[in-house]
């Protein structure tokens, strides 16, 4: 059964333009520019229960205001959207007491106090059963090993340790749905890492749903089997990332260590083989097609100095990138 | 309504974090009520009626005013400007909780604390200066009294969430709109001067808008100066009043939502 299902979503702002400069601001007091803005332009997708779902797209593609609708924050323009069978924006009790949205940039703790008093006032907010509460917090605490900081005052605590409760307060009345906007933002690699592993665990062991989006393609390859690739509003791909490399990898690289320099013809034959995407001696990287791979490499290990000699996939970043770079998708 | 209990005792945990933070302002209000104290003692020295107040009774009415403002008109809930302009709202927006009573609910217990050392200030302060003030015994004027400081507090609550809700369509002007609000607030509401010194005419027409109930109209209540039907032609001032600025507010929540950009975020 689709858990959520979104269809046709678009969403405008209306932003005015400021001409640059204290004539510029004088101006914009009398008269406005308005144009507007097409963060979400005709969306669709559908997810199902417990699935993981990456939602990638740079800077600016939708991905936080798509996120921000499903959860009710923001009218769309058009379109329709079922979160749990409930439209997010009429924001029903019983809703929002079945999902959880959060966003690495921001936090809802209170500040002066011990991330347990937020907790405390959460489980009050979504009416958690004390008993349900307690063995919750027992569990997420346990799971991201900061037990001993639950008295702590936030104020106190480094960027990888809030953003760790900040996960607690969110997951406290244990959400089927949960929306994760850019939750390893700022964590330095380790950290990264513990909050990826976390997010494993608790899509595995409580068949949560999840979105996620993330800048760290790292996040992406290690957590979703399905992503959704957005930009400028509108949805590039959606399918298995595997699909993506299948699909768009149409090229392989072929990674040579050379045992000495080579001449010049050497080096002008080298253009003939495919395209030389690094050349810094002994290191020396080809992008050949797919289906060429192999010929080129014997070729290499037939006419060439080669001391070792490797093939490989096309890096996930670099597929993405191709992706956005303008190939048609569709 | 267990959830708003919690939050009103999270705020007082809040509020006491910064201990000398509110030492301080403690400090301040008790130098406002010695140095008003003494400016309307010295315009009494000589006794006498001036604009119908005796010495008593008007340092009865700035004694009162003092206890009252922190009771009816000291409120927090000027955050809510600042958590709609940059997008700390959205926090709100995702949970079952009803946002206005939050803040209701914030701002009350932000008062209760004020109020309890206010009294103990009040009470130290009573001995030191010793005042000749005005003890009201009519029972039914005591009741009518609180009656009119419960619907006090709920008018300010509505006019200060009124400002502060205009931060959907000027995000981070909210402020303007506020600044307005104190300044009505300490003019036309009594904080600075009972309002029976303006003339006749511009006192009926003061009497017609929301602000003289918030401090002056409950004060006079006590004090006994306000009788017979003008009793009864305040308390529906006071009630229309009350009864238009829900209505205003829900528009401006309703509408106000469909233009927040939970920016930031």
């Amino acid at each position: 059964m689709a858990l959520i299902e979104v269809k046709y979503l678009s969403k405008y702002y209306q932003v005015h333009q400021k001409e640059p400069g204290l004539t510029g601001s004088i101006r914009s007091l009398f008269h406005r520019k308005y144009y507007d803005v097409k963060a979400v332009d005709g969306v669709s997708f559908t997810i199902d229960e417990g699935e993981l779902v990456g939602f990638i797209g740079p800077n600016g593609a939708g991905k936080t205001t798509t996120l921000k609708t499903l959860s009710g924050l923001l009218y769309p323009t058009g379109g329709e959207v079922s979160v749990l069978g409930y439209i997010p924006w009429k924001r029903q009790p019983e809703f929002q007491k079945q999902f959880a949205l959060v966003m690495g940039q921001k936090n809802q703790l209170w500040w002066d106090l011990p991330a347990i008093e937020s907790f405390i006032l959460n489980k009050e907010i979504y009416e958690v059963p004390k008993e349900k509460y307690e063995t919750t917090l027992n569990e997420l605490a346990e799971l991201l090993d900061v037990k001993d900081l639950l008295k702590v005052q936030v104020r106190k605590l480094s960027l990888g340790e809030r953003m760790k409760m900040e996960l607690i307060a969110a997951l406290i009345h244990s959400p089927k749905v949960l929306f994760l906007d850019e939750p390893t933002i700022g964590l330095d690699v380790v950290a990264q890492k513990k909050m990826r592993d976390f997010i494993k665990v608790y899509n595995q062991k409580y068949r949560s749903t999840i979105i996620l989006t993330s800048h760290y393609m790292d996040d992406v390859k290690e957590l979703c089997k399905r992503v959704i690739i957005i930009d400028h509003g509108k949805v590039l791909f959606d399918g298995l990332l595997e699909d993506i490399v299948r699909k768009y990898a149409d090229h392989k690289n072929i990674t040579v260590i050379l045992d000495r320099e080579l001449d010049r013809r050497q080096i002008e034959h080298l253009e003939t083989l495919g395209g030389v995407r690094e050349f810094i001696y002994p290191k020396l990287i080809l992008q050949v097609p797919r289906e060429n791979s192999n010929r080129v490499a014997s070729k290499l290990l037939q006419s060439y100095p080669v001391a070792d000699l490797n093939i490989e996939e096309s890096e996930i970043e670099d597929i993405i990138r191709e992706v956005f770079t303008g190939k048609d998708m569709a | 309504m267990r959830k708003y209990l919690t939050v009103f005792t999270v705020s007082w945990q809040n509020g006491f974090v910064y201990r000398l933070n509110f030492l301080l302002w403690r400090l301040r209000s008790v130098i406002v009520i010695i140095t008003v104290y003494y400016f309307w003692d010295a315009v009494f020295r000589n006794g006498g009626v001036i604009f119908g107040y005796t010495r008593d009774k008007i340092l009865t009415y700035v004694f009162l005013t003092l206890i009252l403002r922190s009771l009816i008109l000291g409120q927090r809930s000027m955050d809510a400007a600042g958590e709609i302009s940059d997008g700390r709202l959205s926090n709100y927006l995702l949970k079952p909780l009803n946002y206005h009573f939050y803040w209701f609910t914030r701002d009350l217990a932000d008062k209760l604390l004020n109020m309890a050392f206010s009294v103990i200030e009040i009470i130290l302060l009573y001995f030191i200066l010793q005042p000749p003030v005005f003890l009201q015994t009519n029972i039914f004027i005591l009741i009518y009294f609180l009656l009119t400081v419960i619907l006090a507090v709920i008018l300010n609550y509505l006019l200060g969430n009124a400002s502060s809700y205009f931060s959907f369509w000027t995000p981070g002007n909210a402020w303007g709109f506020w600044f307005l609000y104190l300044v009505f607030q300490d003019f036309l509401g009594g904080v600075a001067f009972p309002l029976d010194i303006f003339p006749k005419a511009a006192y009926g027409l003061i009497m017609l808008l929301p602000f003289p109930y918030l401090l002056y109209y409950p004060a006079n209540i006590y004090l006994g100066k306000i009788s017979g039907a003008d009793i009864f032609q305040g308390f529906i001032i006071m009630l229309f009043w009350i009864g238009i600025i829900i209505w205003l507010l829900r528009q401006e929540w309703r509408w106000g939502l469909k233009n927040y950009q939970a920016e930031g975020r």
